[in-house]
Parts: C-alpha cells; structure tokens; sequence
C-alpha cells in the first residue's frame, strides 16, 4: 500500500468531471490544468483551470486537446498569479483510459512525478478514479501507468 | 585585416555587424561600437559588454558559444539582468550578465526546474505577455522590460498535442455527420440541439410549435445504418413516461404511440426497430425514409415535423 499519488476534495473532483463533460459534450476531448501545492507528501489539487479557458483559438478548432505556445503561457500566467503549481492534468477520451502516442510525446508538464490523468468516454459515463488512467511521467519520454485498483489507490478524494 | 564585430542592443535586437581592424585596442573597439550606434539612441549611460567577459557560473550551459574578446558585444544600461523564467507554476530566477545567450539561459532554466534535458527539446522560452520567442544567439539584455533590468520568460512547448483520434468508425461517422450542414441547419435555426454523446447513445433537444424541448436518445451504433430511439427524460434518465409524450393527429397517424416497443422506440420509417416488418412504409412515405448520406438529421427531421404540425398535441402533464 502507498500513499496516494493525488489528493482531491470529492466535490471538486465531481466539479470537474462535470465540467469535462459539458465541455466536450459527448463528442470531443476536453481537459484541464489541476492546480494546487506538491511536496514530498504528494500532490494535492485545489483548483482547476479547464483547457478551453486558455485555449481558446485552439479548442473550438480540434477534437482533441491543442496548445499553442501562447495558450499555454497563459495557464503559467494564471498560475503566477494565484501562486498555484500544475500538480496534475487531466483529459479525456473517446474510448479507453491509456495514453495514445502524442500524449506519451508531449507532456503538459515535463517535470520527473507530474501526473497526467485519462478519463474514458469522454467523461460521460460517471467514472470514478477506478475508471480513470494515472500516469506518472518519469523523465527522458518514460511514463509509469496506473489502471483501476491502483488507481483507485492513486487518487485520494477527501 | 578586418574582423567582423556582432552589436546586440534593446534597440538592435536581431545585430548590427561592423568591421574593425585586427587587433583594435579594447577602448578603440569601444568606440567604434558606440559609433555604429543609431544616433536616436546613443546616451551616455551606455556601456559595452563582451560575450567573452561571460558569467562564469552558468558556462557549464552554454550552447555552443564561441567566447572571444571582441566578436559578439552587448550595448545597454543594465550590468546584471534579473531573469524570470515561469513553468507550470513553479519559477527560476537568477541575475545574468545581459550579454548571456538566451540559448544559456533555457538549459540553465531546464535544469533548475528539474527537466531532463531530454525532454526540454521542444521547450522554448516566450517572453511574458507576448508571443515572442527570442534565438538561442540572442542576449537576453535584448528583452528588458522598459526602465527595469528584469525579463520575464514562460517555458512553453511550441505546440502540444494530446489526445486519442481511435474512435470506432460508427461514431467517427456519427460526428462527422454533426458538422455537416442537414445537422448544422437544424440547429442553428433552433430546430434542434445537441445536448450530449454518450456512445453509443445520442441526446437531442427537439423544439416543438409550443417551444417545448423534447429530449430524444438514439442508439446510433452500426452508424450510418439506422438508429432507434424515443424520447427521454433527461433529468431523471430514464425514458419518458408515456403521459409526458406529446401527441399528433391523423395526419401521422400513430407515430407516437407510447405502446410501440415500451416506448423505446418511435413508429417511424426511419427507426431500425420500426422499420422491420413494415417496408410496404418506404412506399408510402418515402421522405421519413432512412438516408445514410443526410444522416441523424433525416430522423430528427421527421420528428421535428410532428412536433411542429398543426395537429401537435402537447402532453397535458
């Protein structure tokens, strides 16, 4: 047994998957930014910033999740200025929670622990963090995944 | 013989090349750069730095730097430039020499934000607030914010892409028809909106005469052959009970019944639960028939036109 990976208040998590759902609708992809504090007893998200409040040239124009370069300096901005980390992220998909090759390849956080959560179906189906992909990025391209009871163990909701 | 000098400045950001003779003395060279100076902006608080008169402590991020004496110079006000760099919420900061290579201060920021250098490839810095991304070559004393001596920089990737393009080839199908324009028209004159996906059940608003919205689910698997489907109750999600149906007239005669299938499917040519055992429909209503090149919108069509018949009776709950 480990101690949890991620720490969520449980109306925050059912917030955002509310929110994920709305903003993709059944139909594409949507994500967000989780923000709080991490330390070296782990990571725990207070907020959230959804992809399509950045990305607003790019979202309307994808079925999946796109940053420009600007859109993504201005998640660090609003970071800035609440004094927030990303200490997770999170999208969805169509079908199964697994990383597909571009979300292996970008990253939205290259730093060695960041957690980059998959929810399946697009979010439409009430899942719970059994349900959900939890994927440790491990530097130099690598990852660690994590799929139902670990991560079911993995996300903490308080 | 002549060398060439490079002049980075605030004001000459992408370089001023000039010539000097080999072996001009360093206060010579000095002004000889001072000299090549647009006049608009020579003061007398300028000073010259030298690439090679670099910090020291940084060297190890070099990249690629040839440093000699009087090949690359930096014209300014600031002799250390306090350097932000902001990533996911986290920050670096330290004061740099202004004639530092902004290719220096990337590898330097990578490394105290903790990336490995491996995955810092498609990482660049922007200047805060803008969409400028400076060139490894250029001095970071270039990008001063007016009146300081501090730069702010976001560590971005130049585009990120996630995401999983592997839906099944029904629901591929079944998005693609949304965009088109049978589906866009009906929405976009408020005929119809869509209210979610969640494969493989679809969920559409239909307006009614009355401005009622009645919420259908079609289970579109096997798209684009024929969906079936009936109206729904979205809050309590179930199907609607039958006494909050609406009803029509003789002119469609028992297209809404609620007995039909338990009420999971609605009495039409174009309902694949319906159809079977009653073709001799396609004959007699050849427009409710299913059509696999215009899609959802051909059933959302048909009911939309019940809906909005002048025999539309609405549910008396």
């Amino acid at each position: 047994m480990f101690p949890p990976l991620l720490e969520m208040p449980r109306s925050l998590y059912g917030e955002l998957i509310a929110d994920l759902a709305k903003s993709g609708r059944g139909i594409k992809e949507a994500g967000a930014f989780l923000l709080g504090h991490a330390d070296n007893r782990g990571r725990r998200v207070s907020s959230y910033l959804m992809y399509d409040i950045v990305a607003t040239e790019s979202c309307p124009k994808h079925a999946y999740v796109v940053f420009t370069a600007e859109e993504m300096a201005r998640a660090w901005e609003h970071c800035y200025a609440t004094g927030l980390q990303v200490v997770a992220d999170v999208h969805t998909h169509p079908m199964g929670p697994r990383q597909s090759v571009s979300d292996q390849a970008h990253p939205i956080v290259s730093v060695q622990g960041h957690v980059a959560l998959i929810v399946p179906f697009f979010a439409m189906r009430g899942p719970q963090p059994v349900d959900i992909g939890v994927h440790v990025f491990e530097g130099a391209g690598r990852w660690r995944s994590m799929f139902r009871q670990a991560a079911h163990e993995a996300i903490l909701l308080r | 013989m002549e060398k060439r000098i490079i002049i980075q400045a605030p004001f000459i950001k992408d370089g001023l090349v000039i010539k000097v003779q080999e072996g001009t003395h360093p206060e010579e060279l000095r002004k000889a750069v001072l000299a090549a100076l647009p006049a608009e902006h020579i003061s007398a608080d300028l000073e010259v730095f030298d690439e090679a008169d670099d910090d020291p402590d940084t060297r190890a991020f070099a990249d690629a730097e040839e440093l000699h004496h009087g090949r690359v110079v930096h014209v300014g006000r600031c002799r250390l430039v306090d350097v932000v760099v902001r990533y996911a919420g986290r920050t670096a900061e330290q004061k740099f020499p202004p004639v530092t290579r902004i290719g220096r201060i990337k590898r330097w920021a990578v490394h105290s934000l903790g990336i490995n250098p491996a995955d810092a490839n498609e990482l660049v810095l922007q200047i805060a607030g803008t969409n400028a991304q400076p060139s490894r070559d250029q001095h970071v004393g270039c990008f001063i914010e007016q009146d300081t001596c501090r730069v702010t920089f976001d560590l971005v990737r130049s585009y990120t892409v996630n995401g999983d393009a592997s839906l099944t080839s029904d629901h591929a199908l079944l998005l693609q028809h949304i965009e088109r324009a049978p589906f866009a028209m009906g929405e976009i004159n408020g005929r119809w909106k869509l209210r979610g996906i969640t494969w493989p059940y679809v969920f559409i608003d239909v307006r009614a005469r009355d401005k009622r919205e009645f919420t259908l689910r079609l289970q579109c698997d096997g798209y684009p052959g024929m969906p079936t489907g009936a109206f729904w109750d979205p809050v309590n999600d179930t199907w609607l009970p039958a006494h909050c149906w609406p009803r029509t007239g003789v002119r469609f005669g028992s297209a809404l019944r609620t007995d039909w299938q338990s009420g999971t499917a609605l009495y039409i040519p174009c309902d694949r639960n319906s159809i079977a055992g009653h073709e001799q429909w396609l004959q007699l209503h050849p427009a409710w028939a299913w059509d696999t090149g215009i899609g959802i919108a051909r059933y959302l069509e048909v009911v939309w036109v019940m809906l909005n018949g002048e025999d539309y009776v609405p549910p008396a709950a």
